[in-house]
C-alpha cells in the first residue's frame, strides 16, 4: 500500500493487487497523520509476510512499545469505487481493528484490518475513481467466506483450513497407531453410540445385539449439547471390553469419514475464519483469542495439547 | 426460538429417506419413506401400499424458472388438507404434513391429529402459518440436524446444503390424483383414475414423468420418494406364520429379507445420529490427540502447503473472481 502522491493531503493511500488490476483507495481518518506511515508500514509488512511482528513506534503518550493507547484509535477508512452508501459501523470497525493495543491483541487486530482490506478487495470489482471517495464499504468480511476457500490469494490472514487437517488421511494413523488415545475421542461420539454398548459384565447367553428383530435403534432424546469441557482432564470413562473398543473404533472410523463430520469441521473453520469463535472456543477450555482465526485456534489447541502431555507426565511421575 | 429471519427457527435438514422416516416415526405414523429409483409397475408393486409420492427437485442455475404451463388445473374448492409454505427451511416437513393430512384414517401421534383437526377449514396461508407455529413440530424437525449452538443460519452466510430443493406431493384424494405444492396458490387436480389395483400409481406416474420431460436435460436435479407402510411388522408376522407352519425354505427367505431391512434401518439410525450430533467436541479432541501423538504439526504444514498449492493453481488458471465450490 502506498501513498497517492497526487493527492495533496498525503493521507490517501492505494492498495494494488498483484494478481489482478484491482486498486483500492484508503483515506486515513485519524485526526493526526503522525501514525500514517507506521500503520501503512506494518500493513505492508504483514502483506509481505504474515508472520511478521508489527513494529510500533513509541507513541508520544507512552515510552514503552507495549503500552496500549486505546485513546488513540488510528483509523483507516476504505474507499472503493463500488460506491456503497457509507455505513458508520464499517468505519468504526476499521478504526477499532487498527487501534494499537499491546502484545497479542495487536497482531490480532491488524489481522482484522487485513481481513477488512482483503474482503473489500473481494467484493468490489472496479478500481476506485480518484482518491476522494469517502464511502465506507460493505460489511467487513462480507464476501471473504462465500464458497470454500474464498479469494484465497487475497486472504492470507488464514493460510490454512481445518478441513485440510481433520481429514481421514490424517486421523486414521491416530486410530491405527495410538489406540491408547482413542477413549478421549470415543467420549465425543454421539451418546447413543456409547450408551447402546452391551453392559460391561457379560451376562450368560446374552451376547451381541439385544434389539428385537425389526426394532431399529431408538432415538434417545437429545440433551443440550455443548461440547464436553472434560477433554482437558483424562477420561473417566473407559470402554469395558475389547469388543467395545473394536466396535467404537469402527464407529469412530465411520464418523470421521461421514458428511456430517466433514460439515461440522467446515462450519468450525468458517466460524474461526470470520473471527467469531470466541464463545465457542471458551466452551472448549481455550481463551477467547483462540477464536479469532484458524491459525490462532490451532496454536492454542497445540499448546493445550502440550500442557496436557506435561500434566499427565507429572501425574505419572508422582505415582 | 422463533427467529425474525426467514427461517423462523427451523433448521435446514437433509432430504434423505432416513431423515424423513425418522420424522414419520416421531409423528407416530406406521410409515417409512423410501427412495424410488424406478417408476416401473413391478418396482412399485414391491413397495405397496404406497400412500404418496414426494417429488424433490432443484433447479440448476442455468435452467429457466418454470418453463411450462400448468398441467392439470387448480382446485380452489379442495376439501382436503393443504398448507402453504411459510417458512423456508420447513419445506420438507411441510410436504410431509401435506401428505399425511390427506391420508384417510391416519394413525398418528395425538399432537398431529390435534393439529390437523385444528386447521380444518383454514385457508392455505393460515393453515401454513399454523403448521410452522407448532413448537413441538418444529422441535421434531430440528431434532434431525445439529443443535443450533453451531448453526450459522442467522449470520448471513450463503447456504451450502440442499436448501434449493423444492418438494411437491402427489397423492390420491377422493378419486383424483392431486399435486400439493406449498408454493402454489391451490392444489392441482390431475384427473381421475381407475380404482383398481395400482390405479392411482399409474396416473401419478404419468403426471410425474410428463413433468420431468418438460425440463431440458440437466436443467434439474430431482429425486422421488414414496411414503409407504413400514413393511417390517408385516414381515415379522409372516415369518411367524411360516415358522409355525414348518415352511422352512420360505421362512429362511423371509428371515433374510427381514435381516436386510433391519440392517438398512440400523444404517439409517447411525446416519441420523451423526446428523444430529455436534461434532465440534470430536474435532477438538481429535486435534488434541494429534498433538499428543506428535502428528499435529506435520498435518498443519501439509495443510498450509495444500492451501498454497490451491492458491497457486487459481493464479495459474486466472483469477476470475468466481468461487469454485
Amino acid at each position: 500500500m502506498e501513498r497517492v502522491t497526487q493527492e495533496r493531503s498525503g493521507r490517501t493511500f492505494v492498495l494494488r493487487f498483484e494478481s489482478s488490476d484491482q486498486k483500492h483507495f484508503f483515506w486515513m481518518q485519524n485526526a493526526s497523520n503522525a501514525r500514517d506511515d507506521e500503520l501503512v508500514g506494518n500493513l505492508n509488512r504483514f502483506l509481505a509476510d504474515p508472520t511478521a511482528v508489527p513494529i510500533w513506534n513509541a507513541g508520544g503518550s507512552s515510552a514503552s512499545q507495549q503500552a496500549s493507547s486505546s485513546s488513540d484509535p488510528a483509523g483507516g477508512s476504505s474507499a472503493s469505487g463500488s460506491g456503497n452508501a457509507g455505513s458508520g459501523s464499517a468505519t468504526h470497525r476499521a478504526a477499532q481493528a487498527a487501534a494499537p493495543p499491546a502484545g497479542v491483541a495487536t497482531a490480532e487486530q491488524l489481522a482484522r484490518l487485513r481481513a477488512l482490506v482483503t474482503s473489500m478487495g473481494a467484493s468490489s470489482t472496479t478500481a476506485a475513481n480518484g482518491g476522494a471517495n469517502m464511502h465506507a464499504n460493505t460489511r467487513p468480511g462480507a464476501s471473504a467466506f462465500d464458497g470454500g476457500s474464498s479469494s484465497a490469494e487475497d486472504d492470507d490472514e488464514d493460510d490454512i483450513s481445518l478441513t485440510d487437517i481433520l481429514t481421514p488421511k490424517v486421523i486414521l494413523p491416530l486410530i491405527t497407531s495410538h489406540p491408547s488415545l482413542l477413549p478421549l475421542l470415543f467420549q465425543h461420539l454421539p451418546p447413543e453410540f456409547i450408551s447402546l454398548m452391551p453392559p460391561p459384565l457379560p451376562q450368560p447367553g446374552d451376547e451381541g445385539d439385544e434389539q428385537p428383530i425389526g426394532d431399529p435403534t431408538t432415538f434417545t432424546s437429545r440433551s443440550p449439547s455443548t461440547p464436553s469441557t472434560s477433554t482437558t482432564s483424562s477420561s473417566s470413562w473407559e470402554p469395558a471390553t475389547a469388543e467395545d473398543i473394536a466396535s467404537l473404533t469402527e464407529k469412530l472410523r465411520r464418523t470421521i469419514h461421514s458428511n456430517p463430520f466433514r460439515e461440522g469441521v467446515a462450519q468450525l473453520d468458517r466460524v474461526l475464519r470470520m473471527g467469531m469463535g470466541a464463545a465457542l472456543v471458551r466452551s472448549l477450555g481455550l481463551r477467547a483469542e483462540a477464536g479469532t482465526s484458524v491459525s490462532a485456534f490451532l496454536q492454542a489447541v497445540s499448546e493445550q495439547g502440550k500442557r496436557l502431555v506435561e500434566a499427565e507426565g507429572d501425574i505419572m511421575d508422582q505415582d | 426460538m422463533s427467529g425474525d429471519d426467514d427461517s423462523g427457527g427451523w433448521h435446514l435438514t437433509e432430504s434423505d429417506p432416513a431423515v424423513f422416516t425418522q420424522l414419520l416415526k416421531t409423528l407416530g405414523t406406521p410409515f417409512i419413506v423410501d427412495d424410488l429409483h424406478s417408476l416401473e409397475p413391478d418396482a412399485l408393486s414391491e413397495l405397496q401400499p404406497i400412500h404418496a409420492f414426494i417429488f424433490l427437485f432443484k433447479c440448476l442455475p442455468l435452467a429457466p424458472e418454470e418453463p411450462r404451463g400448468l398441467a392439470g388445473e387448480y382446485d380452489p374448492d379442495f376439501t382436503g388438507f393443504f398448507a402453504h409454505q411459510t417458512a423456508n427451511n420447513a419445506c420438507a416437513t411441510l410436504a410431509v404434513i401435506n401428505a399425511l393430512g390427506n391420508i384417510p384414517s391416519l394413525k398418528s401421534d395425538s399432537r398431529l391429529a390435534d393439529l390437523l383437526n385444528f386447521t380444518t377449514g383454514m385457508d392455505p396461508q393460515t393453515c401454513g402459518m399454523a403448521i410452522v407455529s407448532a413448537d413441538w413440530l418444529r422441535e421434531a424437525h430440528n431434532d434431525l440436524s445439529p443443535p443450533s449452538t453451531i448453526s450459522l443460519d442467522g449470520l448471513g452466510l450463503p447456504n451450502k446444503t440442499e436448501d434449493a430443493y423444492h418438494f411437491v406431493v402427489y397423492l390420491p384424494v377422493l378419486g383424483c390424483v392431486y399435486e400439493l405444492d406449498g408454493l402454489k396458490p391451490h392444489p392441482v387436480r390431475h384427473g381421475t383414475f381407475e380404482d383398481s389395483d395400482n390405479g392411482w400409481l399409474r396416473k401419478a406416474r404419468e403426471v410425474i414423468e410428463n413433468r420431468i420431460a418438460t425440463y431440458p436435460p440437466s436443467a434439474i436435479e430431482f429425486s422421488l420418494l414414496a411414503v409407504r407402510d413400514d413393511p417390517l411388522p408385516a414381515m415379522n408376522r409372516q415369518l411367524e406364520l411360516l415358522q409355525q407352519s414348518g415352511n422352512d425354505t420360505k421362512a429362511a427367505e423371509m428371515l433374510l429379507k427381514i435381516s436386510n431391512e433391519t440392517s438398512r434401518r440400523e444404517q439409517w439410525a447411525f446416519e441420523n445420529s451423526l446428523r444430529r450430533h455436534n461434532h465440534i467436541g470430536l474435532a477438538h479432541a481429535a486435534l488434541l490427540a494429534l498433538e499428543k501423538a506428535e502428528l499435529l504439526q506435520p498435518a498443519i504444514e501439509d495443510a498450509r502447503r495444500a492451501m498454497r498449492e490451491r492458491v497457486e493453481q487459481r493464479r495459474r488458471n486466472g483469477f476470475t473472481g468466481m468461487d469454485e465450490d
